[in-house]
């Protein structure tokens, strides 16, 4: 093997190492993350790397023990495979504080690795922000976020089960209590881009696609349901309430809780399954933005 | 219990704390009574 023939197979290995290293790391679109001009600096380097450390080796006449037939291919692996490996030698240390930093090639290369995947990262953000926030627009979390998971591990065949554990848990935490206040369509952005990393996004938006109208169906199903309950529970007397409820939050704007309950003279009782009603029927909303609970006619915060 | 100590021990809203004490009323482990506002909460003791 020449020189040049072992410098650019070391060059090749280097740069598949680097794919391979942005393919893992970019799953939802592993093929768009690598053809972008940092993907290139990335691979550029790790290769040139390659063939620096091909070159180390073949100038001082490493072996790595290899014997005389083997060692082309050894020195042409270990410089392919191991050029981190072998810059992350350090030439001296420096002692600042009370750290002791290595210092050698490798502080250059992991520098400009690290700056050449971060350029990688943003970009690829920006994308998956556009891309994720148009196919789940409109999309309810609390309404459909259970069956968005089960549909996309569903039509998934190797989803593993960390994953499918990870997307739970991001769910649990997004209903979580301190989350209360997030409005419900930035959750369910929250929810589309951690799907999108392990379902890619043509599969998260054909799912949100086929989801939206039968959960608009089961949504209008729901409502005249609703509406039968009610008119069974509680009649014109329950009506007369709700009319009085939104009577008073139009006449004052938005109200503490237990100011609303006094004013409408309701028990707690009736006050949970009214306000729960008018909730759930997007007539008014929860306001915990100030540190108070206000309860406000629907779409009234977005007036001002 | 009165309402108001409740909410403030819970942290709840007064709205998911209704919800709790509707569903709780329902399953027969508490009572609540009282006029609007000032209601009182009670534990039903069991058998």
């Amino acid at each position: 093997v020449s020189a040049v023939g072992g410098a650019a197979a070391a060059g090749l290995l280097g740069a598949l190492v680097a794919v391979g290293e942005l393919v893992s790391r970019y799953r939802d679109d592993p093929a768009r993350a690598i053809l972008s001009l940092s993907a290139t600096l990335y691979v550029g380097v790790n290769a040139a790397g390659a063939v620096a450390a091909f070159a180390l080796i073949s100038t001082f006449g490493w072996r790595f023990g290899a014997s005389s037939e083997s060692l082309p291919v050894t020195q042409v692996l270990v410089a392919g495979f191991g050029s981190a490996a072998l810059f992350r030698t350090s030439l001296f240390n420096v002692t600042a504080g009370d750290q002791v930093i290595g210092i050698g090639p490798s502080a250059v290369l992991n520098v400009l690795l690290s700056a050449a995947d971060r350029a990688v990262d943003r970009k690829r953000a920006r994308i998956r922000s556009e891309t994720t926030t148009a196919s789940m627009d409109g999309f309810s979390f609390e309404m459909g976020a259970d069956a968005l998971v089960a549909y996309c591990f569903a039509a998934m065949q190797n989803a593993s089960a960390d994953e499918v554990k990870d997307i739970e848990d991001k769910i649990v935490a997004l209903r979580a209590k301190p989350n209360d206040h997030m409005p419900d369509q930035v959750k369910s952005y929250g929810l589309g881009l951690s799907l999108v990393t392990v379902v890619g996004d043509k599969v998260l938006h054909e799912a949100v696609q086929r989801l939206k109208g039968s959960l608009s169906r089961m949504s209008s199903e729901s409502a005249v349901n609703e509406q039968g309950e009610q008119r069974e529970r509680g009649g014109p007397k329950t009506a007369a309430r709700e009319q009085q409820v939104l009577d008073i939050l139009r006449e004052n704007g938005p109200l503490e809780e237990k100011e609303l309950q006094k004013q409408a003279q309701l028990t707690i009782i009736q006050y949970g399954d009214l306000i729960g009603d008018l909730q759930r029927r997007r007539l008014v909303e929860l306001d915990k933005s100030s540190g108070q609970d206000l309860v406000q006619l629907a779409g009234a915060s977005g007036e001002g | 219990l009165a309402v108001d100590a409740l909410q403030r021990q819970s942290r709840l809203s007064l709205l998911q704390l209704a919800k709790s004490l509707a569903a709780m009323e329902r399953d027969g482990l508490v009572k609540v009574s009282g006029p609007p506002g000032e209601e009182v909460v009670r534990l039903i003791e069991g058998d």
